[in-house]
């Protein structure tokens, strides 16, 4: 009766297998190329709560993709995410567009929040490029909930490929600037005034607006700017590229070699060091270690331009040494 | 009374000590039934906060409880087993009657000598080497299950977690299993000698059994050292001793063998009571997790983030220092409070909800982090998991058991047992699991 139990691996719990069912309970077009689909679960259970600027992964067998949420926060029946097809991705948006019909089952992992409201700021500007609008319309209805003094800045190429435009003017017109390219509307990043303190400016959206803002982010106060990333800076790993390298651990006394092909994170793994991970991509911040010798090719989206001159961070996912060894705080 | 009312309460820096944090109890029920609760208003409005009760500054915040273990250098463990209630003088004569001479032990150990000591005496509880007790821990989980399966109903404390943890832990160590019932003994009043709040006649019977406990624990580790072949932790350390005698002193040695009894003792045992609790409180958890047995191992790590048994430790600050913004003397004493870190929304979400599909479960701190991070991290999951994961029993427990909860509320086992202290070992009150039910 008790025979034939299961075995696991001795270590931290194996990611694949922390695996949530929803149902697709339905699925709207919510502009050009951009699908709503609310989950829900199976059984009718309420689902986990969660805060503005939080993700899902979405599961259908090895297709995983990341999608902020963007429904209602006290809404506990579903999970609401928006999922822009990509013309020139890896296939997991357009596979979700082609298949979620009502009633279908997948899965979810999280939700989890790399990309947290302070709620204790004084003012807030919330600055949102296409798609980027999911976690901050998410943060702007918070912050309407909340009474807080916040603007929110919306713009994207055409009024027809814009998701949620009605619920943004219904919601946060008061405060919304809306800027269209198409009808002359391309946002002066220049003309916004630089933060002062107490003042917070999150934003999400497409690459070149990120980067802009990160640049003006040089001269404001520290820790004014948030942003989140959808997609990692470079490649993944292309062995032919790559060079082997050592790390030497201080706190554990190890000595790990890292293949060409093996990131430092299953290097570190492997060798029964358990370092947190999510994303794999280098954009959550998660699987940070500490580093104190050696420099550091970098290669995620987390750090910024200060904290890698400072060679002390990398995140383990992605980067690497630039040279043949490194030595880590492990 | 009259005295606070006059003149205001501040802390070693001078500083005004806020009436929420001169009215918090680290030995009050509330705290002890659930610290992260009792700590909630520290989370939100005062998340390192001066505590007049005990002298020291408490700690509640994921982030700040996490960089001070990393950094044990300027937040020595030296104070991590100091007796938070003074013992009166006969006590320390009791102990001293049995030769009592507890010294370092790796919990409280600085650098470098911890590190040098921690990389000898590491092997066997990497996974690898943990991987070979798998079946003896299986076999021994389906032994005490088939004695109650077929009756429907069980105290599953009495009769599984306060039995098999401690087994595994001695077979573990290499320590022979005549006279555990004592040993278990024995460890609670050294947790209630170190966190507790013992009255002055209590004090005098808990000395009096912890000095009986470095007898005993003493008297086997001779035994062990007349024939050092044999296999576990504590063989090797006392091989390690004889190879390497600077860095593995005969008195590290001897106090680590009761150092390790308690360690092995109270928490697993605790750990594993606890996780069952947190799961049969909630019935669609615990019918989630037999459909689909692969949600074990996050299982294991959701519920050491709700329910660890190890509630905080304690530092001090080698140097003035910064914590959450608050100002730390040199010689400033904190309690960093690990079960509240675990529930702290700045890094959780929905941190009140057990939630087995969490899959960063695994960044708790109930085993601290860093340096000083519990060796035997992966020995309670092992554990648990391998009780557990026998999963055609725990759904025919869960099957059979149907409609009459109350009979599997797990009735932790009394004994007496005074109330232990802030960063004691916790297990749930009998009062809490009755409400459960």
């Amino acid at each position: 009766m008790l025979s034939g139990g299961r075995s696991f691996r001795i270590g931290a719990p194996v990611k694949d297998d922390i695996l949530r069912e929803v149902r697709v309970a339905a699925v709207a077009q919510e502009a050009q190329g951009i699908i709503r689909v609310d989950l829900a679960d199976p059984r009718g259970r309420d689902l986990p709560g969660w805060t503005p600027g939080a993700h899902i992964d979405l599961v259908d067998g090895e297709i995983r993709r990341k999608y902020s949420l963007c429904g209602t926060c006290g809404d506990r029946r579903h999970l609401t995410i928006a999922i822009l097809r990509e013309a020139e991705g890896r296939g997991g948006s357009a596979h979700f567009h082609d298949t979620p019909a009502p009633g279908r089952t997948l899965h979810v992992a999280g939700p989890r929040n790399h990309f947290r409201l302070d709620e204790a700021a004084d003012r807030y500007t919330l600055i949102a490029g296409g798609i980027g609008i999911t976690p901050i319309l998410a943060m702007a209805d918070r912050l309407r909930e909340l009474g807080r003094p916040y603007r929110l800045i919306y713009c994207g190429a055409t009024r027809a490929r814009m998701a949620f435009l009605d619920r943004v003017r219904r919601d946060h017109g008061d405060v919304l600037s809306l800027q269209v390219a198409d009808e002359g509307g391309r946002l002066d990043l220049g003309a916004l005034p630089p933060p002062e303190a107490g003042h917070q400016v999150y934003a999400c959206g497409p690459e070149r607006m990120l980067d802009a803002l990160e640049a003006m982010a040089a001269t404001w106060p520290e820790g004014a700017l948030h942003v989140e990333h959808f997609n990692p800076r470079s490649g993944l790993l292309d062995p032919d590229k790559e060079h082997a390298f050592e790390v030497q651990l201080r706190d554990s006394g190890l000595t790990v070699q890292v293949a060409s092909d093996q990131t430092l994170l299953e290097a570190l793994t492997a060798a029964g060091v358990d370092v947190p991970c999510d994303c794999g991509e280098g954009l959550c911040g998660t699987c940070e270690v500490q580093v104190s010798g050696g420099e550091i090719d970098h290669r995620d989206k987390v750090l910024s331009r200060a904290e890698r001159a400072e060679g002390r961070r990398m995140m383990s996912c992605c980067s690497r040494a630039k040279g043949k060894a490194l030595v880590l705080d492990l | 009374m009259s005295d606070a009312a006059t003149c205001p309460m501040t802390d070693p820096t001078g500083c005004p000590v806020s009436p929420r944090a001169a009215g918090f109890d680290p030995f009050g029920r509330d705290y002890l039934a659930d610290p992260a609760q009792a700590l909630a208003w520290a989370r939100a409005q005062e998340p390192v906060f001066y505590c007049p009760e005990i002298g020291y500054w408490v700690v509640t915040r994921y982030d700040d409880v996490k960089a001070m273990f990393r950094d044990n250098i300027l937040f020595s463990p030296a104070i991590a087993l100091e007796k938070i209630t003074a013992a009166p003088p006969e006590a320390a004569k009791i102990l001293e009657s049995y030769g009592y001479a507890m010294q370092r032990t790796m919990v409280n150990e600085d650098e470098p000598d911890h590190m040098a000591r921690r990389r000898l005496l590491l092997e066997d509880f990497l996974p690898e080497n943990l991987a070979k007790h798998e079946p003896a821990v299986r076999r021994l989980a389906r032994e005490y299950m088939d004695r109650f399966i077929d009756r429907g109903r069980a105290d599953l404390v009495a009769e599984m977690f306060a039995e098999i943890p401690l087994t595994v832990a001695l077979h573990f160590l290499g320590v022979p299993e005549d006279g555990s019932q004592e040993l278990r003994k024995f460890a609670v009043a050294h947790t209630l000698n170190t966190w507790g709040r013992p009255t002055p006649e209590q004090q005098i019977e808990v000395a009096r059994n912890v000095g009986r406990f470095w007898q005993t624990a003493n008297r086997i580790l001779d035994e062990m050292w007349a024939d050092p072949t044999g296999e576990g932790w504590m063989f090797e350390t006392i091989r390690q001793h004889m190879k390497h005698p600077d860095i593995v002193p005969e008195s590290y040695m001897r106090s680590m063998m009761m150092a390790i009894l308690v360690a092995a003792l109270e928490t697993t045992a605790n750990a594993n009571a606890n996780a069952f609790v947190t799961l049969l409180q909630d019935r669609d958890v615990w019918e989630d997790l037999c459909r689909n047995p692969a949600l074990i191992p996050s299982a294991v790590e959701e519920c050491l983030r709700v329910g660890g048994s190890i509630i905080a430790w304690r530092r001090i600050a080698t140097a003035e220092a910064r914590v959450g913004g608050v100002r730390i003397p040199e010689g400033g004493k904190l309690l960093i409070v690990m079960a509240s870190a675990n529930k702290d929304e700045r890094h959780w979400e929905n941190p009140e909800t057990v939630d087995i599909y969490r899959d960063n479960a695994a960044d708790h701190l109930s085993f601290g982090y860093g340096a000083h991070q519990c060796m035997g991290k992966n020995t309670p999951g092992w554990r648990c998991a391998s009780s557990s994961r026998s999963s055609p029993a725990a759904c025919r427990i869960s099957g059979s058991f149907q409609g009459n909860a109350s009979s599997i509320c797990p009735t932790p086992r009394s004994g007496g047992r005074a109330r232990s202290g802030p960063s004691g070992t916790r297990r749930r009150t009998p009062s809490a699991a009755t409400r459960a039910c």
